[in-house]
């Protein structure tokens, strides 16, 4: 009997140790995936940095990146005055074209005649490049922030129209017989089923399209227009003000990728059922 | 076994007045469908029925139209020819008042709900919102299908065997009168399935709910039921009905008894034996 506790004992202690150990891998294996990125665009920088000192460069052509980061810092006022326009015709641009492509996905899904009638205007609308409407849609609605706003959406809308009518109709067969079975109602399915069903497909979706809305907005504003991080990469461009030029473009991706990270946290928050491996 | 006892009150007189000997009564059901310009029969001339508190097995390869079959009862297909009376209702009226509960080969758990929340769906689509008195809960459910404290899982935290059991559970809320499964063990793994037929003979002996349950396991066919409807297929008709002569209260072993095994071997010449 004491024999018997002594040896569940040491096993115990041996479980523990495993336990400490295999924790202890673990943690350092997320320090390594945290840690090696950062090392490697350290490295890029330094690359960089190198290239523009050993063949020098002239300051016009290429700046190195000590002095975009004094740029970032001396203009902090220009870039983040030029920063909040985009950011509104973005976030604007992705709000009205992700829900415009929610509602019409819903429309084709419920009458399949919407579908059949307007799919193929969608996609042909969708095949002219952004660069290509852009203009006509300045031509369109002005000056101010309603073209940017535009091109935005236009550019958030297709994804989501794809993802969204897929997500909403790729429900399992057998749940469908189970909600006729149970005698639901349309809406009933609808609310129960097929949304739920789709939010994964929907934020796949809208990770890209909050990506493509901030490019959407600069293209925008290349256009006639004189604020806004697209026209500060002009004016830079046009001045061969290079260190501005990086300034800027390193002030945009900053937001898109904190854009990006916003709808991914969003996502993880909400989709909670889906194990890690569907995904 | 609370849940059994209170299934066991409301199934056999929810309509007062309305006793019915017969649960099913099938008569002369074709099914057609057609593909291709070609008219494929589903079934072709099928009649059977299941007594009140009965549990029959429907037997057949694959492509006789078993699971074909399940769904004109069900009111998911409707017969190309034929009459069908659930409880002496039309199929649809039963599916109305909820008379009948399903279980898919698949679980059909949604996955973003719980355990208890996938049990609890029936109360809030199709206009039934509320319980009868003394109806179970889908707490009571979910620990009469052995699943208590698993209530706040989500599916895929459940292994395949668990799944099917919130299935079974999610089918008897409101208490059908009538329970029509589908293959509901064929992808398990056989020591898995081997359990949840031994449950299932259980809940079937707590509840009284009549059962139609589809399989192409002769074993556990004739280990489940009462009777077994042997159909043959191309297309899908009745080759026999065999009567299962075994005590209700019957164990895993008895499989590997003599009686059980004549059944089997009768079973399987039926299904084996050209028209």
């Amino acid at each position: 009997m004491s024999a018997s506790a002594g040896v569940s004992q040491v096993l115990a202690s041996e479980v523990r140790s495993a336990e400490a150990e295999y924790r202890r891998l673990k943690r350092r294996e997320s320090w390594r995936r945290r840690i090696l990125p950062c090392v490697g665009i350290l490295v890029g920088l330094g690359v960089w940095a190198a290239l523009v000192h050993v063949f020098k460069v002239p300051p016009f052509i290429a700046p190195s990146p000590l002095t975009v980061a004094d740029t970032l810092i001396s203009k902090f006022d220009v870039l983040m005055n030029n920063l909040w326009p985009t950011v509104v015709e973005a976030i604007g641009g992705f709000l009205i074209g992700n829900l415009f492509a929610i509602a019409l996905a819903t429309a084709f899904v419920h009458r399949k005649w919407i579908s059949e009638t307007f799919f193929a205007l969608v996609v042909l609308i969708n095949s002219i490049p952004v660069v290509a409407k852009a203009p006509i849609l300045v031509l369109l609605l002005g000056n101010g922030f309603a073209p940017k706003i535009a091109i935005a959406a236009v550019i958030s809308f297709f994804p989501t129209l794809v993802n969204m009518v897929r997500g909403l109709e790729s429900v399992n067969p057998q749940a469908m017989e189970l909600m006729r079975v149970l005698s639901a109602s349309e809406r009933e399915v609808f609310m129960k089923l097929r949304v739920y069903n789709s939010l994964p497909y929907l934020f796949s979706a809208l990770r890209i399209s909050a990506s493509s809305s901030v490019i959407g907005a600069i293209v925008g504003e290349w256009i006639g227009s004189n604020y806004g991080i697209g026209a500060l990469i002009i004016q830079a461009t046009y001045a061969f003000d290079s260190a501005l030029l990086y300034a800027a473009v390193f002030v945009g991706s900053a937001f898109s990728v904190l854009f990006f990270m916003t709808i991914s946290l969003a996502e993880r928050l909400i989709v909670r059922w889906q194990p890690p491996s569907v995904a | 076994m609370a849940a059994a006892e209170a299934l066991a009150r409301i199934a056999p007189g929810e309509v007062a007045g309305a006793e019915q000997a017969t649960a099913v009564v099938c008569q002369n059901v074709s099914v057609r469908f057609v593909s291709d310009r070609r008219i494929v029969t589903a079934l072709d001339n099928i009649s059977f029925s299941v007594e009140a508190g009965g549990f029959l097995c429907v037997l057949g390869p694959s492509g006789c139209g078993k699971s074909t079959l399940l769904r004109v009862v069900a009111d998911l297909i409707d017969p190309s020819s034929g009459t069908l009376s659930v409880f002496g209702r039309t199929p649809r009226q039963a599916r109305i008042d909820r008379a009948l509960g399903f279980v898919f080969q698949d679980a059909a758990l949604l996955p973003w709900r719980t355990a208890l929340e996938n049990v609890e769906l029936p109360l809030e689509v199709g206009g039934r919102r509320s319980l009868l008195a003394g109806a179970p809960t889908p707490r009571e459910l979910l620990r009469l299908v052995g699943l208590e404290g698993w209530e706040a899982s989500f599916p895929h935290e459940l292994s395949g065997g668990m799944r099917q059991r919130v299935a079974i559970a999610r089918a008897l809320l409101g208490g059908p009168r009538l329970l029509l499964m589908d293959e509901p063990f064929g992808a398990l793994d056989e020591i898995t399935r081997d359990r949840l037929n031994e449950e299932l003979r259980r809940i079937w002996l707590e509840t009284r709910t009549t059962i139609l349950f589809v399989t192409h396991s002769v074993y556990e066919a004739i280990y489940l039921g009462e009777t077994v409807l042997v159909l043959a297929a191309n297309p899908g008709r009745v080759r026999a009905r065999v009567e299962v002569d075994l005590p209700p209260d019957r164990a895993l072993s008895i499989r590997e008894t003599e009686p059980f095994n004549r059944i089997a071997a009768r079973t399987r010449g039926l299904l084996g034996s050209e028209p």
